[in-house]
């Protein structure tokens, strides 16, 4: 075609990125590369390898190791063999190492982005605007954190060896989201890159050396799942970071329950995207292409459900659909291509399948005639309507260019259909009214919420899901915690295991209570606390309780599954609890505390049968400490405002989680219940709990204490019964948003394990003793910390 | 709409005179060809103050994606000499100097019938597409002389008028202005609004005024230059575009080259072109 044609037909012609230096790369490396472990390349033990390719043209790139278990524990043992000199050498020195890796990313940051294209497939306008400035920017931003460590969190510690599962669609930035806080901490790191998408992580390695990374610190092991299950089943592993799929979450969360790991998981998700009457709607329309057509779909926070209000659900339909004819698929190291290709056949097809599987169930499919590239793996974009809220495509992750739009008529209407999703990654709100705007952001259950914009990130600010979407944060002052322990924590001695529960073989030599002296007490009923009423069991069985000496105190009710459902319930009616002001529940906090105090001594006294009169009357005097510490944090433990590169208000709010299940320690009856209890109801929670098993007659001390203070009823309810039984129900519970166990280690498990099924949240002591009486092992942000999730707010500003 | 629309024509018949055809154009003849595809003149609606209420700019997102833009298309080599061809051929070269003469001008006109070189054109192979600019752009003083210049090469010449810059001076004078611009020969017209009708949101009057423009300016071409670095707020830039379509422009621009900030992508990029093509498909 002459100049001429080209000057008549106004077409854009081919505009590729030169990929002559990454591919030098690869062959420098001869196109073969094994793992990098203590610092140096390494041949897989079992000499397998596989291929990576193409998936724009199909061509192998590389071969790279299979990992075995073998290769995992070479791994993890240079890792821990690093750990403790990295962990102790200056914070400065630290600080240097990830300043270097900063700035050697953003040296070679070209030669990254076309290698992340060609092993991803995804545009290199992405790869190279997007990607890699992130990259660079979390290692620098982390480089600070580095530095600031011991000031700024001065009794925590590094968990220790992390091991790390990244995903394909954003192979690089994934990797400095892990690895970078996690060295920042000062823990060492094994990461296994995804089978799709190893080189840039390779390439990464490289850079590692390059800096003089001490030995050991990063260790990068390729290969499939089974390479991943084999990371997350090593026993010499402290901490588990995953990112990726819901399903294997799941499989990773009950793979790690029988031991101490520590888990984060960002999963999966289909985040709203919801645009009101007033919003601007062709910026709108410009979020949905950052949106759902960013990385073709294949994000785990796209905005993929499309909420219109049917006011304007017809003209937002009509640009959207002008605006997908204008999008370019194609080779995606062309610099003019916005959506480049899929990353593996099998995704394609998962693609189309879902796609199928919506139009069979009514929705309509529309696509622009779209000029397609001949080989390769591409999928047009896709716009589905006439989507159901129930369908499955309005239900199910795509992860595809494919928006399922649905419309809405009122901002309540919004949020329902928004939160109506088993995930809580993020969400989109379009609105020029900042009252619709954040009134809607602060009522989707998302770890991030975007107003008027879409998918910015910025290592200051955490992402990370609420609810099936997985629970930590990246990115900010909140994701550090994933990486690190307070340091007594993990010198705390173990406590013994439990007696196991009695169970039905009580024994029949009853000795009957010692009346006290010269006086016959009526007798004291003790029931069930639920929806702030007594209420009787539901088995019509009670469990005694018996003193120090084998006397027995008294009786209580036998718990059962029944009983924790009525429970659970009344704790979702009094959800209205996070909505009251934290200066509202700071004062029936401190109600609480005026009550006790007044009743003190009645509550030692009976108590002491149990735990004898030195520590009841520690109990009780520390407990009112505890309440008042509470009802001081109540209206202090607020969020925080980040300082992301952008014109923007990034608020971090510390939300509450919804209804907690918190199995209370055995050895401190009223204390344990207490610091337990509070931080849980101070930062906005309602609460199941299990009372101490030694000694449960305190429900009827508790419930006296809340009834008289104006906790309104149902934010905590309480439930006897054994510990164990009571836990499993609890972690079960598809709608108990989190599960505290502070009892022994098998507990702990016990917890991990049951409460797999929504992936709610679990905090335990992991079975180690917690000086309850110690303010500094007994209260504070840790606890806070478990009680709340954090919820990013991205609002931009500017006229 | 029925009070707007008699407003207007009660303005439309003061200024109406003999010589002038009526409000709007009847007949469907093209102003121009461009590339095959013919100009039509805009004919123009009556005010409807239910866009302008609804104008949403989140300027924001409109800065994101006027900077990302940039960054999402490029066009190399043969495709690069193309487009940038394609660009001399919308380009006005203008002069709008103190310091202009009728030599300064004719120089101005030769570079317009040649903008490339002849050694270009020859090895880019493009002597057939005769490659000029879109139009001279001159003040009315010099118009005679850019259309003597300019005879037999189809470029029009563009005037500047109605009190260019400031548009600040009487409207009877600026419309005058722009009769003189049209007798001398100007085949457009470039006008500039109050922007003060903008800051006070008195749409009627600034609609008025754009269509007294536009009957002045008769069989002319109508290009509306909206003054975005005045008007400051991506808003105002939005609501003044419709204003001025709906008044009868057949062009909106951004800026006279005197404000502070002239064009920017943001300005002229998005939230005019989003606003013409909002009023395109409204009208089609």
């Amino acid at each position: 075609m002459s100049i001429a044609e080209k000057f008549a037909a106004m077409e854009y012609g081919p505009a590729p990125e030169d990929a002559k230096e990454a591919l030098t790369w690869l062959d420098r490396h001869s196109r073969r590369f094994g793992h990098f472990i203590n610092g140096a390349w390494r041949e897989p033990f079992a000499r397998e390898y596989f291929d990576t390719t193409d998936p724009s043209t199909g061509e192998r790139l590389a071969s790279v190791a299979q990992g075995s278990s073998a290769d995992i524990d070479a791994a993890v043992q240079a890792a821990r063999a690093a750990f403790p000199k990295w962990q102790s050498i200056t914070p400065h020195a630290r600080a240097r190492y990830m300043y270097a890796l900063a700035r050697q990313v953003q040296k070679h940051s070209r030669r990254l982005a076309v290698l992340e294209t060609m092993d991803n497939g995804k545009p290199i306008r992405e790869s190279r605007d997007i990607d890699i400035p992130l990259v660079a920017r979390h290692f620098y931003y982390h480089a600070g954190w580095a530095q600031l460590l011991p000031q700024e969190f001065p009794d925590y510690t590094a968990c220790g060896v992390a091991g790390q599962i990244i995903p394909w669609n954003f192979p690089l930035l994934m990797l400095a989201w892990k690895i970078a806080p996690a060295l920042a901490t000062g823990n060492a790191v094994v990461l296994k890159p995804a089978e799709f998408t190893p080189l840039t992580a390779l390439a990464f390695a490289e850079i590692c050396q390059e800096v003089g990374l001490p030995a050991g610190v990063v260790n990068i092991v390729t290969g499939d799942g089974s390479t991943g299950e084999a990371l997350v089943k090593h026993p010499d592993v402290d901490k588990i970071a995953f990112t990726g799929s819901t399903e294997v979450g799941r499989a990773i969360r009950s793979a790690t329950a029988q031991s101490h790991k520590r888990l984060s998981l960002e999963l999966g998700g289909k985040s709203p995207f919801i645009v009101f009457e007033d919003a601007d709607l062709d910026s709108a329309v410009e979020g949905l292409v950052d949106g759902i057509w960013l990385n073709q779909g294949q994000v785990c926070c796209a905005g993929s459900r499309l909420l219109m209000q049917e006011s304007i659900a017809e003209p937002l339909i009509a640009k959207i659909r002008e605006r997908m004819i204008t999008l370019r698929v194609g080779p995606p190291l062309d610099k003019g291509i916005d959506i480049g290709a899929i990353v593996a056949p099998v995704q394609l097809e998962r693609i189309q399948r879902l796609v199928n599987q919506g139009v069979a169930e009514g929705a309509t499919c529309w696509q622009p005639r779209t000029e397609m590239p001949s080989r390769g793996l591409y999928f047009p974009p896709t716009l589905l309507s006439n989507v159901h809220p129930s369908s499955m495509v309005a239900q199910q992750e795509i992860f595809g260019p494919v928006l399922a739009a649905m419309t809405f008529r009122t901002p309540s209407e919004a949020v329902e259909l928004a939160n109506n999703t088993a995930y809580g990654l993020a969400a989109c709100v379009w609105s020029e009214s900042i009252n619709i705007a954040l009134h809607v952001s602060a009522q989707i259950k998302a770890g991030v919420v975007w107003v008027n914009c879409t998918n910015l990130f910025d290592a200051s600010c955490g992402f990370g899901g609420y609810r099936e979407s997985g629970y930590g944060r990246e990115g900010g002052r909140e994701g550090l915690l994933e990486y690190l322990e307070p340091a007594w924590f993990k010198s705390a001695p173990s406590l013994p295991a439990a007696k196991p529960s009695p169970g039905e073989n009580a024994d029949s030599d009853r000795k009957t209570a010692n009346p006290a002296p010269g006086s016959a007490e009526i007798d004291r009923t003790v029931k069930l606390y639920i929806g702030g009423k007594q209420a009787r069991p539901d088995s019509g069985y009670s469990m005694e309780v018996r003193g120090r000496n084998g006397q027995i105190l008294g009786e209580v009710p036998l718990g059962n599954r029944k009983d924790i459902r009525n429970a659970v319930e009344a704790a979702h009616k009094a959800a209205g609890w996070a909505k009251t002001t934290a200066h509202n529940r700071a004062q029936i906090l401190y109600y609480m505390a005026e009550n006790l105090s007044q009743r003190g001594d009645e509550v030692a006294h009976r108590l002491s049968a149990a735990v004898g009169e030195a520590q009841a009357s520690a109990e009780v005097n520390s407990g009112i400490e505890r309440i008042f510490s509470y009802a001081a944090w109540a209206d202090k433990f607020d969020g925080a405002v980040h300082n992301p590169p952008f014109r923007n208000i990034a608020i971090a709010m510390n939300e509450p989680i919804g209804a907690v299940g918190i199995i209370c320690p055995h050895e401190v009856p009223l204390l344990g219940f207490l610091s337990l209890v509070l931080p849980v109801v101070a930062a906005g929670n309602t609460v199941v709990a299990v009372p101490s098993e030694t000694y449960p007659l305190i429900t009827g001390d508790l419930y006296q204490l809340f009834d008289t203070s104006d906790l309104p009823g149902g934010v905590v309810n309480i439930v006897t019964g054994y510990s164990s039984q009571l836990l499993k129900v609890l972690a079960e519970h598809d709608d108990v948003d989190a599960i505290w166990c502070f009892t022994d280690q098998t507990s702990a498990f016990a917890a991990k394990s049951f409460s797999t099924g929504n992936l709610k949240q679990v905090f335990t002591n992991e079975g180690r003793a917690i000086d309850w009486f110690d303010v500094k092992q007994g209260e504070g942000r840790w606890f806070l910390q478990h009680a709340t999730q954090v919820k990013n707010i991205w609002v931009p500003y500017g006229e | 709409m029925s009070v707007e629309n008699n407003r207007h024509y009660r303005i439309g018949e003061q200024t109406t005179d003999a010589t002038t055809e009526g409000l709007f154009q009847d007949d469907n003849q093209p102003l121009a060809v461009l590339s095959g595809r013919p100009l039509l003149s805009n004919k123009g609606i009556p005010l409807n103050r239910e866009w302008i209420n609804q104008v949403r700019v989140n300027t924001s997102a409109v800065e994101r994606r006027a900077q990302t833009h940039v960054a999402r298309r490029t066009v190399k080599k043969d495709w690069q000499a193309a487009w940038l061809l394609r660009a001399i051929t919308c380009m006005d070269l203008t002069t709008l100097s103190g310091d202009d003469t009728d030599e300064r001008v004719r120089r101005l006109c030769a570079k317009a019938r040649q903008p490339i070189q002849q050694e270009l054109v020859d090895r880019l192979g493009i002597a057939d597409l005769k490659i000029q600019v879109g139009a001279v752009c001159v003040y009315h003083k010099f118009v005679e002389t850019a259309r003597a210049a300019l005879q037999g090469s189809m470029i029009p010449v563009a005037a500047v008028s109605t009190g260019f810059p400031a548009g600040l001076s009487p409207l009877s004078e600026r419309i005058a202005e722009i009769r003189r611009s049209v007798e001398d020969g100007a085949q457009e017209i470039d006008v500039v609004i109050t922007r003060a009708h903008v800051f006070g949101a008195r749409w009627q009057e600034l609609y008025d005024e754009i269509s007294a423009f536009k009957q002045a300016s008769g069989r002319a071409h109508m290009k509306v230059i909206l003054g975005a670095g005045d008007l400051l707020t991506l808003r105002n830039v939005a609501r003044a575009s419709f204003v001025a379509m709906m008044a009868g422009a057949d062009f909106i621009k951004t800026s006279t080259g005197k404000e502070p900030t002239n064009a920017t992508n943001r300005h002229g990029g998005w939230v005019q072109s989003r606003r013409r093509h909002s009023y395109r498909q409204a009208i089609a």
